[in-house]
């Protein structure tokens, strides 16, 4: 019994040891094929930096500017406070504010006030850090408060604790449509008791209600299927509506003296409520995402001790599906944004597509351009009623103060490049400081060449704006804005092929709005509110000049590097792409606006050639020579910092990596970009944003990028990049996958909280400051997602169709701002999840070789979006390296170049891209602080490669022990 | 002979699930094989593949030798394959868990990681259910 008791005992212990050793052997094989995942999330380095010389020369090439997490979160917070204070908009006020704060009390209404949307996540309660530190952030109730107002603490307990406190947005899928749907699940009247209605009263000094949305990535608001108003998500949902309707009779009743409205989201809500007669509201502020500190700006601009400045970013309409991008929305399955074509031979990266109908009238373009046709009595203006479709324009916002407009002047630079204009802007307030944004807008000839080439032209067009200084009652400032020529030219697809600069009257109108603006230019043309207008303009205020001959060649090339500009995406074009077959779309002209609306589904079919082109993995044929590899040069990474990007010591150095450091530096770079022994290249880190750094330590959070545009205030900008690059800096971070500039195209978008506007100029201007701000301390700024990336629905994978003109003057043109070399220089651009047509962005050699890199001169690394997601089918090395991306968001399990070593072409693309990976590094990251000539890397094991190895000889010690003894008892059995 | 009766009733049943295991292992493999490929996860695991054909093989070598030894490295090899399948399919286990776009796990994908656990466990259990041979001496 003992012998068997002791061979069972061996047995056991043989099959126990033997098991854990075969784990082990599987979990290091998978361990290493996760190597720098599992660095980055430990954030481990597996090499040490040795410098064996004696030069003692500093060697710090960026400094931080806050070095401490108390510098850092203070300065963040002071951002986040100032930048909320300048782009809140007042949009309505009929003079309830701002409140009187002496002996203020006030009543907190909906369960936004307790649960303001401050979250960087865009989803109140989201993951992560933003949901973390959500409980450490000033409520609305605390801001108020530290300014010495009384907040009803019965109405505010009722939606923490009490009889409210079960609702509340959410998320969820609804099981009717298996669609993730956004819930607004407001309190209904009939859960406010009396206790609650009793409170009201006593702080009755205002009724503030908090509208707040959500919004978040991976998923669309919904046009239907939410409990807003038909289903829509940014309308209000029924009981929004009888709050508003319960809180004006009170009001009417003397319970309250004001009801003010804060909204607070990212998107534009659907204003229909505006025109609800039951509902009398005395003041609308839009606040978007507060971040960490905003809402103490949103509680002094309740008060008067923030005098508003913003301006809004977007276009507010009663009925968001009002533009021609939405009308086209609506009318898909389930009105969601993509189509699927439904063919059995593709894949869920394949099948879906989404048409961009609206072409350039995106937002107010669409607008503003209708109701000028209406008003010039345009043949195919159609039935449109501005008034009744707009509330509030872009651009629109009050102050507590107000001011006018004079002495403006239009002058043409010395250099014939720019239009220099000047106005007088002065307070006639009596009481208030307060800063005033003067937009100038433009309008271009829309001619019988542009009708008869397919050009659409815009009736307004933002081409420049200046927020002065705080100007005290009576005080003047004159202001300049400069306007770029160029900005005057318009793509021309079927004609030159390029940019043209039209022959006709061009006028330059400044604004405070874009209606302003728009009834400015109109009336410069003689035109009044007899013929329509909605109010009469100030011809004083627009400019006129007239361009005599049609000029096709100007503009013809790139202003940033002279390049050839022309045709380059007729594959994203249905009605130019060769395969397309029967396929072709009705893009919405101002030609007729009637007869181009969307009034079905638009539905392309798959071909032949579609099905040929959304293969991947295309392999080009081996051209030319493979180039040196592995050799010992002498030289090191830092010898070749300042040294131009053509100089032939780069290829030197490049001479000195091996394939396998190519493939890992290109493959593997999910949140790195590796460190390469070979030419000290030390491993770089990179992190998320936009509105925060993603694994920041300060809880460092900023309101939501629309907030930012709300400004219209690029010097805010710049100082958000810096407090970002900063708390980067801060966790050894030197790269930001920072900011969102793809388009507000409508506010259905999922990410609108991580996106400026529905302009692509005040989007480039943003854009640009705040590269600059990130880049001065040497962090890498990675503006994503190139391109068309300005929904969710089905973004992995989705093709997205338009034409070329609505791609370069909408889509593409705040990259331009972003990544010119002229302009933010940005070292960095993130691709995006979706096609073009059917071609992934990254893999696109018109997108990113010829516009990017040639037409804006951009010199940087292109990362992919995450390719260890859902992605790895069509987000193919092979493809993404010949059309000039750079490196793979992977951990290189599922991507990797190795099966490409033979081929010259593959090999050479890389060498380029690990050529541009370095040239940036060594240039433009603070990751090379420290390092010198002599300055080497050594790979060392991190401590779980040491446990894993141990751990291995362990287990096979003991197992190989456990059968010996296992033997021995047998023997003895 | 009671005993032996025993010890033949006992590899009987050791070999009934050994085979039920290698059947599951060849499940598994053909199943892996035909769909195992997904648009998340586009590339096979040689591992997983590799570990379900020693498996495999390994169970039928057990089933001839009828040693005991092979029982248990054919476990072993089947355990392996398991965890390299389960890792081959994070990707697409990652968007269903999260959520991101409604999508559900495929039916093969069930039967494909059932088949690889019960291979797994069958042989195991074989293996513990299998007396070891002992030399007799007459």
């Amino acid at each position: 019994m003992k012998k068997q008791h002791s061979t069972r005992l061996w047995t056991v212990l043989s099959v126990l040891f033997a098991t854990f050793l075969v784990i082990l052997m599987a979990g290091y094989t998978i361990a290493y094929s996760y190597e720098t995942l599992i660095n980055a999330t430990l954030g481990l380095k597996n090499y040490e930096v040795v410098d064996s010389g004696d030069d003692t020369t500093s060697a710090d090439y960026y400094t931080a500017k806050f070095t401490t997490a108390e510098a850092i979160h203070e300065n963040s917070a002071k951002v986040s406070e100032e930048v909320e204070a300048e782009g809140l908009v007042l949009m309505m006020n009929n003079g309830a504010l701002p409140l009187a704060k002496d002996g203020l009390k006030v009543s907190l209404f909906a369960t936004g006030s307790v649960n303001i949307n401050n979250s960087v996540q865009g989803m109140r309660g989201g993951v992560g850090g933003a949901q973390d530190s959500a409980a450490s952030l000033p409520t609305l109730k605390d801001a108020l408060e530290e300014l010495n107002v009384a907040v009803n603490p019965t109405l505010w307990d009722f939606y923490r604790t009490g009889a409210a406190a079960s609702y509340g947005g959410e998320k969820r899928l609804n099981a009717a449509n298996n669609i993730q749907t956004y819930y607004i699940n407001e309190a209904p009247w009939s859960v406010y008791d009396s206790t609650i209605r009793s409170s009201f009263a006593e702080y009755g000094g205002a009724a503030i209600v908090v509208i707040t949305r959500d919004d978040t990535e991976g998923a669309d608001l919904n046009v239907y299927g939410s409990d807003g108003k038909d289903g829509n998500y940014l309308a209000l949902s029924q009981e929004e509506t009888e709050l508003l309707q319960e809180l004006t009779k009170l009001k009417a009743s003397g319970t309250f003296s004001s009801i003010i409205v804060l909204l607070n989201e990212a998107p534009a809500m659907q204003m229909d409520f505006l025109q609800n007669e039951k509902i009398d509201v005395d003041a609308y502020l839009w606040i978007g995402n507060t971040g960490m500190t905003g809402i103490r700006a949103v509680a002094k601009a309740l008060v008067g001790d923030v005098v508003p400045s913003g301006r809004l970013a977007d276009t507010f309409v009663y009925d968001n599906l009002s533009s021609p991008a939405m009308a086209a929305w609506a009318l898909n399955t389930n009105m969601v944004f993509s189509s699927a074509y439904r063919a059995p031979e593709l894949n869920n990266t394949q099948d879906f597509y989404g048409v961009y109908n609206e072409g350039i009238y995106v937002g107010y373009r669409y607008y503003e351009t209708r109701y000028a046709d209406v008003v010039e009595g345009a043949v195919g203006a159609g039935d449109y009623a501005y008034t009744d479709t707009v509330a509030f324009p872009f651009g629109s916002g009050l102050s507590y103060t107000s001011f006018a407009y004079s002495d403006m002047q239009v002058k043409e630079a010395a250099d014939g490049k720019t239009y220099e204009v000047t106005l007088t802007v002065t307070n006639t307030g009596d009481t208030y400081s307060g800063k005033e944004v003067v937009q100038i807008y433009l309008q271009k000839p829309y001619t019988e060449y542009a009708i008869q080439n397919g050009i659409e032209v815009a009736a307004a067009e933002l081409a420049g704006f200046a927020k002065t200084g705080v100007l005290a009652p009576g005080a003047s400032e004159t202001v300049t804005i400069t306007v770029e020529k160029e900005d005057f030219a318009s793509y021309d697809t079927y004609g030159a092929e390029t940019y043209i600069l039209d022959a006709g009257d061009y006028y330059l109108a400044a604004g405070k709005n874009a209606h302003d603006a728009m009834n400015n230019i109109l009336a410069a043309k003689g035109f009044g509110t007899a013929d329509g207008m909605d109010a009469d303009g100030d011809a004083s205020l627009a400019w006129m000049t007239t361009v005599a001959e049609l000029d096709t060649t100007t503009y013809a090339v790139s202003s940033e590097t002279g390049a050839a500009v022309t045709n380059r995406l007729a594959f994203a074009d249905p009605n130019r792409n060769v395969g397309a077959g029967s396929n072709l779309v009705t893009y919405v002209s101002r030609n007729d606006w009637e007869g181009t609306w969307p009034e079905s589904a638009i539905a392309l079919t798959i071909t032949p050639e579609f099905l040929e082109e959304l293969k991947s993995d295309k392999e080009p044929e081996s051209v030319g020579t493979l180039p040196a590899m592995g050799e010992q040069n002498g030289l090191t990474l830092i010898m070749l910092r300042g040294k131009d990007f053509d100089d032939p010591d780069w290829d030197a150095l490049l001479d000195e990596m091996t394939y396998e450091d190519m493939n890992t530096l290109l493959s593997t770079a999910y949140c790195i970009t590796a460190q390469i022994s070979s030419v000290a290249k030390p491993q770089t880190n990179e992190m998320d944003g936009p509105t925060y750094c993603k694994e920041g330590k300060t809880d460092s959070r900023f309101p939501c990028e629309g907030i930012w545009a709300g400004s219209w205030n690029p010097e805010m900008l710049y100082l958000v990049g810096e407090a970002l690059a900063n708390d980067c800096l801060f966790v050894g971070y030197n790269g930001m996958w920072i900011p969102g500039i793809n388009m507000h195209r409508t506010p259905y978008g999922g990410r609108a909280h991580e996106y400026f506007s529905e302009d692509p100029y005040l989007t480039g201007k943003c854009v640009q400051a705040e590269i600059e701000g990130i880049q001065a301390y040497g962090v890498i700024a990675y503006p994503k997602h190139f391109i068309f990336n300005d929904q969710e629905a089905n973004r992995n994978g989705v093709g997205i169709w338009l034409n070329e003109q609505a791609a370069r003057e909408i889509f593409l043109r705040p990259w331009k701002y972003a990544c010119g070399i002229t302009r933010g220089n940005a070292h960095g651009v993130m691709s995006s999840f979706n096609r073009a047509g059917n071609i992934w962005t990254s893999a696109s050699d018109g997108l990113i070789n010829g516009i990017l890199r040639e037409e804006f001169g951009f010199n940087g690394i292109i990362i992919t979006d995450m390719a260890d997601a859902n992605g790895t089918v069509y987000m193919s090395c092979v493809d993404g390296i010949m059309a000039g991306t750079d490196i793979w968001l992977s951990s290189g399990k599922d991507h990797s170049f190795m099966a490409y070593r033979n081929n010259a072409s593959v090999v050479n693309a890389m060498r380029a891209a690990c050529k541009r990976v370095l040239y940036n590094v060594v240039n433009y990251s603070a990751v090379m602080n420290g390092y010198k000539a002599s300055t080497q890397i050594v790979r060392v094991m991190t401590w779980w490669e040491v446990a894993l190895r141990a751990a291995l000889g362990v287990f096979a010690a003991l197992t190989l022990l456990s059968l010996v003894m296992l033997k021995k008892a047998y023997k003895k059995a | 002979m009671d005993n032996n009766n025993k010890k033949s009733a006992s590899g009987a049943f050791a070999a009934c699930l050994l085979l039920i295991a290698a059947a599951r292992g060849a499940l598994e493999l053909f199943l892996y094989i035909k769909d195992g490929r997904t648009s998340f996860d586009p590339n096979y695991s040689m591992y997983a593949i590799v570990g379900m054909g020693v498996g495999i093989f390994l169970a039928l070598v057990g089933l001839v030798s009828r040693l005991r030894t092979f029982y248990f490295l054919a476990y072993l090899a089947f355990l392996y394959a398991f965890i390299h399948y389960v890792v081959s399919q994070v990707n697409l286990i990652a968007n269903i868990l999260y959520g991101v776009d409604g999508s559900t796990f495929p039916t093969v994908f069930y039967v494909t990681i059932a088949a690889s656990f019960a291979a797994c466990l069958f042989a195991l259990i074989a293996g513990i259910v299998k007396k070891p041979r002992v030399a007799v001496s007459e």
